[in-house]
């Protein structure tokens, strides 16, 4: 039997208005996500990873619009939910954000109110959502905290954000996120902002929240590595498209695309020889207001033929569920 | 140690009491302070004297034990009409400043938060009021409305709230940057409440300063007003109508307790009203 969908997003399109330039942010982005599985979606700075988990949640600056496709939300019981029909200050959404998905953000250290507790805000998160008195709030609340590993857990709650390091505040952030338990959580780049031993203790904790709640997750990060440790599936994104999309072992030891290939030669193993190089990717991320005639990744790309500066490449699928935007997998494509 | 531990786990407010209390000048104005509040709001306890009863037979009495500031050409007891006056006074400074703190902050808030149009309607009005030079709004509110306590409180507060809007609209039109405010909305918090509960209690450092400060700048402005027999009416005993008594030149150079006594008053009320709130300002600045 199919996997529960939780997430599907169509042909997501998001434009950024900047005066009078339109920059597209995301360009018909499709992926899926099943129950309890976690996606990962990388790419470079500016491709668009966060415009798409902005979309979702329509979290999107004022100048920001979302410009067509169809974000769904399959809840656990009910109708699905087309979250980029509702309205964006909506009560609907607002049920939505921390109650069915919620977000983790980058920069921990400063994501949390200076001037409340971390209890009062854990709190209050909670009680938006559900009809609950503090004290049974609270409780829950240190509950919480004590399973992501903080210690003292009750007395904490008490502390104010500087009495915290970044990797606490992490798992307080984890803990705002979760404490309506959500059945997805978005993550972007939780782990940019902390130190390496931190970023490998919050991955942990992820996981370890994924198996015992069930929650399915969205990674947004630019590490191969993190991707390669916890998703199940992979979506590599160049200039807001989705250009290569399938399984984390199809995406690994398959990649189709040149610019996956590229991305993954251009992190370092550790134990490679030294005379081994990393390949950068020659050129720069085009400017977003460009409009591309052939292929965006042309410009850059060690493959490309003539076929490629002019027309769009067409999505095609060389494997049952790796879907892949290049047209050296087209006929007539680029090779010759 | 246990008692080291209880210390590092002090809230933010305690920390911000202990720098308080390091600030020598903070200390004496609140001090000072004190002991003025203390002395008018309960004057009846201080001073035998009604403010308002005039003796004539007891006029111009130089400094006595009966009398410990002497009396005015009317025969009214100084000290008592000081004590009483400063409530006046006081109350006139602190209710305009908390009213237009109040207004102020509703304003800011809704401007910072929801910006744009209504943003630049606010800002365009707030610039509005500050560019009229005050006193002469005053003047003319004066005018219009007639002399009276109330009246003279409502012109505060009409002239005061652009100070206060112009804090927390900045301060808040940066904060709704802040990744927390994000946040916040990622998980459901409604607009309102971000506004009010979130955004709010961030500003309310510079406010509490300026409106310790504004009341200051409130009772100079109806010593001010008052000394220039537009203020509040002039059988009420405030510290301007006190010193408007002795506008004349025999009296201020025959009688120099009659200006100098209220002067000292005000003086002292507003130096260490200021120096309370420099100190307020710095023990609770979030960046220190």
């Amino acid at each position: 039997m199919e996997q529960q969908m939780i997430l599907r997003v169509k042909d997501l399109q998001t434009a950024y208005y900047v005066g009078k330039r339109r920059v597209n942010a995301v360009n018909g982005v499709s992926f899926e996500l099943k129950r309890g599985e976690t996606l990962g979606i990388v790419g470079e700075s500016g491709c668009g990873k966060s415009a798409t988990a902005h979309s979702i949640l329509q979290l999107l600056p004022k100048n920001g619009r979302i410009e067509g496709g169809k974000v769904e939300y399959f809840p656990k019981e009910g109708e699905p939910v087309c979250l980029s029909e509702c309205k964006r200050t909506g009560r609907k959404m607002r049920e939505m954000r921390g109650g069915e998905i919620s977000m983790i953000f980058q920069d921990p250290l400063s994501s949390l109110n200076p001037v409340y507790t971390i209890g009062d805000q854990i709190i209050e998160m909670l009680r938006a959502h559900e009809k609950i008195s503090k004290k049974q709030a609270a409780v829950r609340a240190a509950q919480l905290l004590d399973k992501l590993g903080i210690p003292d857990a009750e007395k904490r709650l008490r502390d104010y954000p500087h009495q915290f390091s970044g990797g606490m505040k992490q798992r307080v952030m984890i803990a705002i996120a979760m404490i309506c338990n959500p059945s997805l959580l978005i993550a972007d780049e939780p782990t940019t902002a902390l130190d390496v031993t931190i970023q490998a203790q919050i991955l942990e904790l992820m996981q370890q929240i994924q198996q015992e709640y069930g929650t399915s997750i969205m990674l947004i990060t630019h590490n191969m590595g993190i991707v390669a440790e916890i998703c199940d599936s992979v979506a590599v994104m160049y200039m807001g498209r989705v250009v290569e999309y399938g399984s984390l072992k199809q995406v690994f030891t398959n990649p189709k695309h040149p610019y996956t290939v590229a991305l993954m030669q251009s992190v370092p193993v550790l134990g490679m020889g030294k005379d081994k190089r990393l390949v950068s990717i020659e050129g720069a991320t085009p400017d977003g207001s460009t409009v591309f005639k052939g292929c965006p990744f042309a410009d850059r790309c060690t493959k490309a033929g003539p076929h490629c500066f002019d027309h769009p490449p067409v999505e095609t699928e060389p494997e049952p569920g790796h879907r892949v935007s290049c047209h050296l997998y087209t006929e007539g494509g680029a090779a010759e | 140690m246990e008692k080291r531990n209880s210390k590092a786990r002090s809230s933010l407010a305690r920390r911000s009491w202990q720098r308080f209390f390091q600030n020598k000048a903070a200390v004496a104005g609140g001090v000072v302070l004190t002991l003025i509040l203390v002395l008018c709001v309960f004057a009846p306890l201080f001073t035998p004297y009604d403010p308002a009863y005039a003796d004539v037979s007891q006029k111009l009495m130089p400094i006595s034990a009966a009398h410990p500031l002497g009396t005015d050409r009317l025969g009214r007891d100084l000290f008592a009409r000081l004590l009483y006056g400063g409530r006046y006074s006081m109350f006139i400074g602190l209710a305009g400043a908390v009213g237009a703190s109040v207004i102020g902050v509703v304003l800011g808030c809704i401007a910072g938060w929801f910006g744009r149009r209504i943003d630049r309607a606010l800002l365009s009005i707030s610039e509005l009021f500050s560019v009229f030079p005050q006193m002469l709004l005053i003047l003319l509110c004066v005018a219009l409305m007639g002399q009276s306590v109330a009246n003279m409180i409502w012109v505060f507060v009409l002239t005061g709230w652009s100070g206060v809007f112009r804090i927390v609209r900045s301060r808040i039109l940066s904060l709704r940057e802040e990744p927390f405010v994000e946040s916040c909305v990622a998980n459901g918090i409604s607009g309102g409440s971000i506004m009010f509960r979130q955004l709010l209690p961030n500003t309310i450092g510079p406010v509490i300063v300026h409106t310790t400060l504004a009341t200051a700048g409130f009772i100079l402005a109806e010593a001010g007003l008052s000394f220039l027999g537009m203020g509040v009416p002039n059988d009420l005993p405030t510290w301007g109508n006190i010193i408007n008594a002795a506008k004349r030149i025999d009296v201020i150079v025959n009688q120099p307790m009659q200006w100098i006594a209220p002067g000292v008053a005000i003086s002292l009320f507003v130096l260490s009203i200021n120096f309370l709130g420099d100190g307020l300002r710095d023990a609770f600045d979030p960046a220190q």
